[in-house]
């Protein structure tokens, strides 16, 4: 590597590499955290084995993570177009219910509400004359929902007021009611202001996920609590609490740049 | 163009006026705008606004098709009271179409579907028939070869005559136009006023706001000059233009001809 740097008419044919290589405070710091990652790991390679063990099971765990992220988003989604378009509505009686709900759930704890809907929600329910059991993870999902379906309709009734009034008035013009104007005019052109703020809300929904492992759900966090409680080294806990932010952040910060980059591009053309 | 109206039915009026409007009364937080303001049109009649901006022109445009409450007054636009509370408002605007200074096309939908989206909404057209009829307008607004195009690829010419095409899908009986060509650059603007004397030309009841004095004066049936308000002066054409009677119509005039 060395000696293709230096052996390279370096300014004509590689500014990338050059640009690449310059020495800047974050990539100094970058390079001491993985030298010290390097020696950490050759101290202590069976740590690693342990790990690379407990992988299966890990990975198990945080499928579980990403199954409440995704349910609860999806709900939350669906609840929030609903509020959302009521908060916008002229008629108070569903505009100030929508409004007070919204405020509501922005406001409560998450754990608290998940505790609530934990227990709320029995553990089995009745449809069609058969009993279905609820399983925790959707119970959690539901808690969740909930919290996030506040913050849905926030983003769902920026999204509508981001539409000019006379896009409204143009479609009122033709005949079209107020449902037909929000789903067939306003709605279509809002998603795409929606959709990065929609996107930072399924990052922080799937970073609430950890909370689950409160409730004994076998998500990645009590997978990993587990796995350390049998080993009853103190010396690994900090390595396998280490390795679970990691999971997370390998997930969620490529969504949340791509959400960044989509906001960017999208304001500069509107 | 064909006659639009003669699919819709049609309720006769009893005054056998297509709009009638009387003495009435609009502010906007105690601005008055309009000020026992009256005007009838017959059907089939071509009808031009003019006037100073802010005389109410436009505030008039849209309490027709009640976009705009009023205070005080009575209208009635193809036999609809449009200030009776329980006004089918939705059945009101399928009968008048309104033109925007801003064209006010939907930007992601393209040209065909623009005109299409309120046929097969509102009057549950089917697609295959709505999207017949709208290539057939877009031949009249000689647009034919833009049916795939957005609104944001086309002039804004282009995009008002789309607007205009986008309108009368609707089959309406009124068609009214608020100071379309304002915001065009002067070689568009011609195009734009010949689609509109197309549409004056099928038959349709038109009402038409505008600062285009020539064209006032060759399509219009009557003229209504209008100041703070209120109609000062209403004429024919060549009257109203040649020998206006009102001091303040003889000053505006003066001051744009």
């Amino acid at each position: 590597m060395n000696t293709l740097v230096t052996t390279m008419p370096l300014r004509s044919s590689s500014p990338h590499l050059l640009r690449w290589l310059q020495p800047t405070p974050m990539k100094i710091l970058a390079l001491a955290v993985l030298t010290w990652a390097g020696s950490w790991i050759l101290d202590h390679r069976d740590v690693i084995v342990l790990m690379v063990r407990w992988l299966p099971a890990l990975f198990e765990g945080f499928l579980v993570n990403i199954g409440i992220g995704v349910v609860s988003v999806v709900l939350a989604t669906l609840l929030g177009l609903l509020l959302g378009a009521m908060q916008v509505s002229p008629r108070p009686l569903l505009a100030r219910p929508a409004r007070v709900f919204t405020l509501f759930f922005r406001n409560a704890p998450w754990l608290v509400v998940i505790f609530f809907m934990m227990y709320l929600i029995p553990f089995e329910v009745q449809l069609f004359g058969t009993y279905y059991q609820l399983p925790d993870w959707i119970k959690v999902a539901l808690g969740l929902s909930l919290t996030a379906s506040g913050y849905a309709a926030e983003i769902v009734r920026g999204g509508i007021q981001s539409i000019p009034l006379a896009q409204w008035e143009a479609a009122a013009s033709l005949g079209l009611d107020r449902r037909q104007i929000l789903r067939k005019v306003v709605l279509p052109q809002a998603l795409r202001s929606m959709l990065p703020a929609w996107m930072n809300l399924y990052c922080t929904v799937t970073m609430g996920t950890a909370l689950a492992s409160l409730l004994g759900i076998e998500d990645l966090m009590t997978t990993m609590q587990l796995r350390l409680a049998a080993e009853s080294r103190p010396e690994l806990l900090l390595p396998g609490y280490l390795f679970v932010f990691l999971v997370f952040f390998f997930y969620i910060y490529p969504i949340s740049r791509l959400s960044k980059t989509l906001e960017r591009k999208w304001s500069l053309h509107d | 163009m064909t006659s639009p109206s003669s699919t819709t039915s049609h309720k006769p009026n009893p005054s056998g006026k297509q709009i009638v409007v009387r003495q009435l009364q609009k502010s906007f937080n105690g601005n008055t705008v309009l000020n026992d303001f009256s005007l009838e049109i017959d059907q089939s009649e071509i009808v031009c606004l003019i006037g100073p901006s802010g005389s109410g022109k436009s505030t008039l445009l849209r309490t027709l098709n009640g976009l705009t409450p009023v205070d005080g007054g009575e209208i009635e636009v193809c036999g609809i009271r449009v200030n009776d509370p329980q006004v089918d408002l939705l059945a009101l605007r399928r009968r008048i179409g309104l033109i925007f200074q801003s064209y006010n096309l939907f930007p992601h939908l393209s040209v065909l579907d623009n005109i299409t989206l309120a046929p097969t909404s509102v009057l549950n057209e089917p697609i295959e028939q709505a999207r017949d009829y709208a290539r057939e307008l877009l031949c009249k607004v000689k647009l034919e070869h833009k049916a795939d195009a957005f609104p944001g690829q086309l002039s804004g010419g282009q995009q008002q005559r789309v607007a205009i095409a986008r309108s009368l899908a609707m089959r309406p009986d009124v068609m009214m136009f608020d100071e379309v060509t304002a915001a065009l650059d002067p070689e568009t603007v011609k195009e734009v006023l010949n689609t509109i004397r197309d549409v004056a030309a099928s038959g349709m009841t038109c009402l038409i706001v505008t600062h285009e004095m020539q064209f006032a004066r060759d399509i219009a049936d009557r003229v209504f000059f209008t100041d703070h308000g209120r109609v000062v002066e209403q004429a024919p054409p060549e009257q109203l233009f040649s020998a206006p009677q009102d001091p303040r119509t003889r000053r505006f005039l003066e001051n744009c001809l």
